[in-house]
């Protein structure tokens, strides 16, 4: 990450240059990503630039290309490659302003999605004209349709340099109309935020520091009036609570009196942070790499999923060295600052599903949870919750949400299963297959779809590939009879005997295999096992069904 | 040695031949006289790149006819000189 830090400065140059861009030094450490290119035009001018925005990202990309091609014929295709559509459309002629386009360029995309696996990124149409703007709406339609189809917000650039964006001169020898600087514009938006956001989960928490940081000066010493807020700092604030709007937590981790931070959020009204906001933290004394530790605890989240933002290079090295895999952001100034928020891999560019909303109100009902149960025990505690369930069967709609889970559990997944949003929507479709979602409520919140199971049907028994299960959802001691109500039918169904649960062993998901071991009595689970029992013998088995825990089924299909 | 808006043939020199490394990927000597006909990896779309770099770095702007009869490191070096002077 130092060679990083080295870079910093070009890559967020207000106009990078593409020679500055050209001559940088790749990082070593990097993942190798397959990225080809389906173009009209010559995107290589974008390609040759893009590298060090994704090192950013941990990426180094390997770009291929075929013949330029009007018709997106795709002829070949790399199945696991990340597919990247993009087109001059103003080559098309009249053709592109008619609603048959749209629906030509629909099922080309289909055409795509059915011969790959990866992700298909496809840029929209840069254009003021009103039919550019109906084709775009139609094709975030189209993505929001297709799995794994993401669209890359090309007119967004378009309106912010609308002068600069083309340049007509010499754009026959160029191959395209683009400009030098959209060309660098565009590689910084595909490398720092599009192709991150289709590749990686996202980052869940933005953990930061005060002194220096939200703020010019310190305010132990310069006290709550002589802290100096700018225009940028206010940026940063605006950013932090939209990124809190669109599920990700705040919290902050610094070496202050909390007395003094609450002194700050009552009296200086142009902080405009307010304590409601972080969903935790850690103000006082300790060590940062504790106070992470704190922080992760409370948010029940790894701290790999943690982008820590510190002016302080010491205490950045300090968490280095203990969370190896947290997101480090050394703050220089705000106006670093801000342009990372806004640019961090991983952290923006990311569809809201339902979970996102509701992420801020569970972990708040949690703290109410812990308290009730503190004062009652067992099934008390469960008909004092009132929780309710609701499975739906192979729900098409929720497939993002699926592989959601499926990518982001690490506590309570029995199979380590990866899915990505077409291969959940695959299984899905897919005969002898059931995927089964749980929506969870209780008297506290609405948690949204909280656990998924993976399972095929082979010959009288059940085979689970996955069952994972939110940390949100944990700690409620509803894991059995969530799962058992969730099978019971499908045993019933189609008159099952065995159930077979596919295990792996993963640096955290030791919740997962003492709940295996609990449910199924199976005492030797190996690091990688498949564990077969009778679906009648799974002790207490008539137990977990019969907990008091309202269940319905609302979509039962295939 | 001419001198144009502040900016000397050697300057010239010395800037295309580092543009040129970098589009090349290769180290060219301020002495070297290269063509596109003689550097293998000095195709269209490094010359294109070239043609944006030298544009950024002086300041100046060439036609597409521009672009496409320059052919040699001299052949840049002289219309910089010539662009400059205007």
């Amino acid at each position: 990450m130092d060679l990083l830090n080295a870079i910093d400065d070009e890559v967020r140059a207000p106009s990078p240059k593409r020679a500055d861009l050209l001559r940088l030094i790749e990082p070593p450490g990097l993942s190798r990503v397959h990225l080809q290119v389906h173009r009209n035009y010559t995107f290589e001018l974008i390609g040759s630039v893009l590298p060090p925005f994704l090192w950013f990202a941990g990426l180094k990309p390997l770009i291929t290309y075929g013949a330029y091609d009007d018709s997106i014929s795709f002829t070949r295709v790399d199945p696991a490659a990340v597919q990247l559509i993009s087109l001059d459309f103003e080559r098309y002629g009249e053709q592109a302003y008619s609603v048959d386009f749209n629906g030509w360029f629909a099922s080309r995309l289909e055409n795509l999605r059915d011969k790959t696996e990866g992700p298909i990124v496809v840029s929209d149409w840069p254009s003021e004209v009103p039919d550019a703007r109906r084709f775009n709406l139609a094709l975030e339609r189209t993505a929001d349709r297709l799995p794994s189809v993401f669209v890359w917000e090309i007119s967004k650039i378009f309106q912010n340099m609308p002068a600069e964006f083309f340049d007509e001169r010499a754009a026959r020898a160029k191959g395209t109309r683009l400009s030098d600087s959209a060309c660098i514009e565009l590689a910084r938006s595909l490398g720092l935020v599009r192709l991150p956001s289709a590749l990686h989960a996202r980052i869940k928490a933005v953990v930061v520091d005060l002194d220096n940081t939200l703020y010019d000066g310190v305010l132990g010493e310069d006290g709550v009036e002589g802290i100096r807020i700018t225009a940028q700092h206010a940026a940063i604030f605006k950013e932090l609570l939209r990124l809190r709007e669109e599920g990700v937590f705040l919290a902050i981790l610094s070496k202050n009196d909390e007395r003094d931070f609450a002194e700050l959020c009552l009296r200086r009204t142009d902080f405009l942070l307010r304590p409601e906001h972080f969903s935790a933290s850690s103000i006082g004394w300790q060590t940062k790499p504790e106070g992470l530790t704190r922080i992760a605890d409370q948010l029940h989240i790894a701290a790999d999923s943690i982008l820590v933002v510190d002016d302080n290079p010491g205490e950045i090295e300090q968490i280095r060295a203990v969370h190896v895999n947290t997101h480090l952001l050394y703050s220089r100034s705000p106006a670093q600052t801000l342009f990372w928020i806004r640019h961090y891999p991983a952290l923006n560019g990311y569809r809201l599903n339902s979970a996102t909303q509701l992420r801020m109100s569970d972990l708040d009902a949690s703290r109410q949870r812990d308290l009730l149960r503190a004062s009652i025990n067992g099934t008390g505690y469960l008909h004092e919750m009132r929780i309710e369930l609701t499975y739906a069967l192979n729900p098409m709609g929720s497939r993002g949400r699926l592989a959601e889970l499926s990518q982001k559990t690490n506590q309570f997944n029995t199979g380590l299963r990866r899915f990505s949003e077409l291969q959940v929507a695959r299984r899905l479709e897919a005969p002898h297959h059931c995927t089964i979602s749980v929506s969870m409520r209780d008297r506290f919140c609405e948690s949204g779809i909280i656990g998924a199971i993976f399972a095929e049907l082979d010959g009288n028994r059940l085979v689970i590939d996955e069952v994972c299960i939110s940390c949100r959802a944990l700690g409620r001691n509803v894991e059995s009879p969530m799962i058992a109500l969730a099978l019971a039918p499908v045993i019933d169904r189609y008159g099952l005997r065995d159930v077979t649960f596919r295990f792996r062993e993963g640096p955290r998901n030791l919740p997962a295999r003492m709940w295996l071991t609990s449910f199924t009595g199976v005492q030797d689970i190996a690091k990688e096992d498949a564990v077969t029992v009778a679906w009648e013998a799974i002790p207490q088995c008539n137990k977990h069904l019969t907990a008091p825990i309202a269940s319905k089924w609302e979509l039962i299909t295939g | 040695m001419g001198a144009h808006n502040g900016v000397t043939r050697s300057q010239i020199r010395t800037a295309v031949a580092e543009l040129l490394s970098i589009s090349v990927g290769r180290r060219i000597a301020l002495t070297e006289s290269v063509t596109r006909d003689s550097e293998p990896t000095w195709d269209s779309l490094k010359h294109v790149e070239l043609i944006f770099m030298l544009e950024e770095h002086f300041g100046v702007q060439f036609s597409e006819e521009e672009m496409v009869a320059l052919r040699s490191s001299d052949e840049i070096v002289h219309a910089i000189e010539e662009k400059s002077a205007a």
